[in-house]
């Protein structure tokens, strides 16, 4: 009977969804297959090849690179079609066609400055695909202003040994500090046919606070693993195993020190939906001798233990410019100290939409990116230190707003706007907080 | 009778002319002379820009010949100078979107862009030396060239596959096998089909070769006339002044997640200080008012205000209080400014001097009322809060700075000590596993800032604490 229900289930889905989606394909299916018959018997008609490439690269239909390399049969100095042609070939993978196009589109009359200015910024990024090693980064320093830098509690109110009570600080601690935001890339190639790669990632994060010191934070991670090709089991499919590391500071004294290794799987469904499924299990140490030694200090969301999460990332390209990213996670904290362990329920999702700037000698789309974060730590068991019967529970509301604005092919600035709410069943972990990140950024 | 040849032969038309119709497969779409085509059972004829191309047609090409022939189900082939390629067979139901493609090439390089037919199994392309399943692809093969990759170079040369989209099985005349999978990637097959190279990135140079095969020569137009060249005034028209989207694009939640990861670590640590201060700050006064307390009441709650000797306040509970100092560039004895008693409240007003960098006024009110205490006992409760008003005095004169603080206290007190003639303790020790932490206040700005890390007040972990008083 249940599985009768599931099917019945899936079947609805299916007209809904599935029908709905095929019926809304077809219309610009049958316009591209129209466009084919009438270029194909007539390749002089410039108006109707043109409608052909357009539409055919919305549909990713590579008939629009035949019908490319046509037009440059007729007149190889078309330098915005060979730059169209060489884009598309870098979409397929193709990067040394790609390259050679856009290095000839380069060379064409046709093209000005600023459309020249649009190439020369992408075409390091591809040239480096042809290549093994490929390393890359992007650094950003900035401002960063808080409402409530020291994440007092909203109401002022304290839960301490189960009575509620006024705090021992009051009033909101907002506070503004610099911020330097470095993150390095280098990818390995094999040079095989799997396309395996060894990726490392690297991170550095530091803040300075202007008024409390205190809460200075540097952090430093890497990752290190191969990302295997599982094309024989599934086209598009990977497999990265991984070992992580990091190791962080507040208020200039190491606070938390990890070690991680986890497997992650990547499919590609089509160059339009890419999920990452993944495992990874994390050792976490907290420096106790960062803060004089306290009971309190089992009232911290982190803690010395190990923690194993399974998450699932995914990336859906809606349109060209139009881009949904997300990721969502379960943490089991296995912590030392029995009443900070925890499980935690992690949902992330980020609506990329890229745009063109302002002005036509930027060469690079910008991004406006609205994003929402819900975050649920539930405590295994009370805190007597908080309350002797309550065991805590808080959920996170993040939402935000984030802009990356490249001003030249290398630089930019970026920020973003937060608002983050956390309800707990804590008096002393209710808190608002409004954020404001702002600064330049680099790229290389 | 004698119209019966002509019937028959009229007959043999209409059931032939279908079949005719039905065998163009495709189209020219650009032509460089000379190139010419050869329908099977026909004579050869040059090649016009759109005119159709049927099934088993012969395409071939001189040294500044190059030819694009579109098909029916949108795949492409482009004939490279000096070639010869044969479409041995292209049967396509647009219904289904599916059916068989199979080209051959002799001599020369081939560029398959692929259709509808190619993105299920039913496209192939032969050499001399090899079979290449196409699948959803794209590939460029050259038939009998120099490069040769990693195997002997035979007599007649390499022929050289390279996969630019999809995935290609190649299948040797002799049965050696190999799949291209990665796009750029390519093999070499000797020209007797019995060596495969594996599988290895074409290189630049292999593609500008292939693109010299397929390009127009100066002045040639791929059929089209030159004074109706498509321009490139039209091209940016109609295909747009738009910008790729970036290979490596902004990081997106990783750009955002990399503040998440940061603000989570302050604000653990935030959390705690917090806490922190809310419930440990105040043992020692909470002990402190509570043996006042002892003094001046026999049991109940507390009717008299602490009271501090000022003759001697490194040794009574003030100067016990800090008696680990006063800790912000360097730990100093505060000194005794004043005390203030009004009913069961105390006021108590503190100073600590750093010289060099100013001075600090810490006033404590204690209202003795929250101790609740019962003579003879050695222990009592304390609960409730004690305001703490901190003003910082910089050196260079600057504006006093004041910040508050609501010390939270709930605990219970023990002691033990030497008791006075009515039975109160006139010293006593607390035991206590916790450090006094009083966090540096925020809404104080220090200058240079605090070298302590928990200024203001501070005490060892697990500390044993014995204070001695005076009592009027």
């Amino acid at each position: 009977m249940k599985e009768k229900k599931i099917s019945a289930l899936a079947l609805a889905a299916w007209v809904l969804f599935g029908t709905a989606g095929a019926s809304a394909q077809s219309e610009p299916n049958a316009e591209l297959e129209r466009l084919a018959a009438h270029v194909r018997t007539h390749p002089s008609d410039y108006e109707q090849t043109y409608a052909y490439i357009r539409l055919a690269t919305e549909l990713h239909d590579e008939a629009a690179i035949g019908a490319l390399e046509r037009l440059l049969m007729y007149n190889p100095e078309l330098g915005r079609a060979r730059e169209q042609l060489g884009f598309l070939y870098a979409r397929i993978g193709a990067y040394q066609s790609a390259v050679f196009n856009l290095r000839a589109a380069l060379k064409s009359p046709d093209l000005d400055a600023a459309q020249k200015a649009r190439i020369e910024a992408q075409l390091p990024d591809l040239e480096m695909q042809t290549k093994a090693s490929r390393f890359s980064g992007s650094l950003q320093i900035g401002v960063r202003t808080q409402s409530n830098a020291a994440y007092l509690p909203s109401s002022g109110l304290y839960d301490v040994g189960g009575v509620q009570t006024l705090g021992g600080v009051t009033g909101r601690q907002s506070d503004a500090n610099t911020f330097e935001h470095a993150q390095i890339t280098h990818d390995y190639d094999l040079q095989n046919q799997r396309g395996d790669v060894i990726e490392t990632r690297g991170l550095a994060y530091a803040t300075q606070q202007f008024a409390l010191p205190q809460y200075n934070v540097a952090l430093f991670s890497v990752s290190v693993g191969p990302r295997l090709g599982l094309a024989e089991i599934a086209p598009g499919l990977t497999v990265k195993p991984y070992v992580a590391g990091s190791a962080s500071l507040v208020g200039n004294l190491n606070y938390l020190n990890t070690g991680s290794a986890g497997v992650s799987l990547r499919q590609t469904f089509g160059g339009r939906l890419v999920l990452e499924p993944g495992f990874e299990w994390t050792r976490l140490w907290v420096n106790s001798a960062s803060s004089p030694g306290s009971n309190t200090q089992t009232v911290a969301t982190i803690a010395t233990g190990d923690v194993f999460t399974g998450s699932l990332g995914g990336s859906l390209r809606i349109f060209d410019n139009i881009r949904l990213e997300g990721r969502a996670a379960f943490s089991r904290a296995e912590a030392y100290v029995a009443t900070q362990a925890t499980s935690q329920f992690d949902v992330q999702a980020m609506l990329r939409v890229e745009v063109d700037p302002p002005l036509a000698e930027m060469p690079r789309r910008w991004t406006i990116a609205p994003y929402a974060r819900f975050t649920q730590i539930a405590f295994d068991i009370a805190n007597p230190v908080l309350d002797p019967f309550r065991a805590r529970r808080d959920d996170a509301w993040v939402y935000g707003l984030a802009l990356d604005a490249p001003i030249t092919a290398q630089l930019g600035v970026s920020g973003h706007l937060e608002f983050l709410r956390n309800d707990s069943n804590i008096s002393s972990f209710k808190m608002q907080n409004v954020s404001l990140t702002f600064g330049p950024t680099a790229r290389f | 009778m004698r119209n019966l040849p002509s019937v028959a032969l009229l007959a043999l038309f209409c059931l032939g002319a279908p079949d005719l119709r039905a065998d163009v497969v495709g189209n020219v779409g650009a032509v460089n002379q000379s190139a010419q085509g050869t329908p099977p059972g026909g004579a050869p004829k040059g090649l016009a820009l759109g005119a159709g191309v049927v099934d088993r047609e012969r395409i071939e090409t001189k040294a500044d010949g190059r030819a694009q022939i579109v098909f029916l189900d949108k795949s492409t082939l482009g004939v490279g100078a000096n070639s010869s390629v044969t479409i041995d067979r292209f049967v396509y139901d647009a219904a289904a979107g599916a059916g068989k493609q199979s080209l051959s090439i002799t001599k020369g390089a081939l560029r398959f862009i692929g259709g509808e037919v190619s993105h299920g199994a039913g496209m192939e392309i032969k050499t001399p030396s090899a079979t290449i399943g196409v699948r959803g692809g794209m590939v460029l093969v050259r038939v009998g060239g120099a490069e040769c990759g990693d195997i002997a170079r035979p007599p007649g040369g390499c022929d050289q596959i390279i996969l630019l989209n999809g995935a290609a099985a190649i299948v040797t005349a002799k049965g050696r096998r190999q799949v291209l999978t990665r796009p750029g990637f390519g093999v070499s097959v000797g020209s007797e089909g019995g060596d495969i190279s594996d599988p290895a990135p074409a290189g630049e140079g292999a593609i500008e070769g292939f693109d010299r095969q397929f390009a127009s020569l100066p002045g040639q137009t791929g059929g089209v006339s030159a004074a109706a060249l498509p321009n490139g005034a039209q091209a940016l028209a109609r295909l747009g002044n738009i910008r790729a989207p970036d290979r490596n694009p902004w990081a997106g939640l990783g750009a955002i997640g990399a503040h998440w990861g940061g603000a989570g670590i302050a604000q653990s640590r935030a959390q705690t200080n917090n806490q922190t201060v809310a419930t440990q700050t105040q043992q020692t006064l909470a002990a402190v008012v509570a043996a006042r307390d002892a003094v001046a009441s026999d049991h109940g709650s507390a009717y008299s205000g602490i009271a501090v000797d000022l003759s001697n306040p490194v040794s009574g509970a003030v100067g016990a209080l800090f008696s680990h100092g006063f800790c912000v560039w360097s730990c100093v004895t505060p000194t005794i400014v004043s005390q203030s008693i009004s009913g069961a409240a105390s006021s108590i007003t503190l100073q600590a001097t750093f010289p060099g960098y100013g001075y600090f006024l810490i006033t404590l009110a204690v209202n003795a009322e929250s101790i609740h205490y019962t003579a003879g006992q050695n222990s009592a409760t304390f609960s409730g809060a004690i305001p703490a008003t901190v003003v910082y005095y910089p050196v260079g004169g600057g504006a006093a700075q004041t910040n508050t603080y609501n010390l939270v206290v709930s605990e219970n007190l023990n002691w033990s000590g030497v008791a006075s003639g009515n039975g109160a303790p006139t010293s006593f020790s607390i035991n206590g596993s916790d450090t006094l932490n009083f966090v540096n206040a925020s809404g104080i700005v220090l200058d240079p800032p605090a070298t302590s890390t928990s200024s203001f007040f501070s005490l060892p972990n697990g500390f044993t604490e014995s204070f001695s008083f005076s009592y009027p």
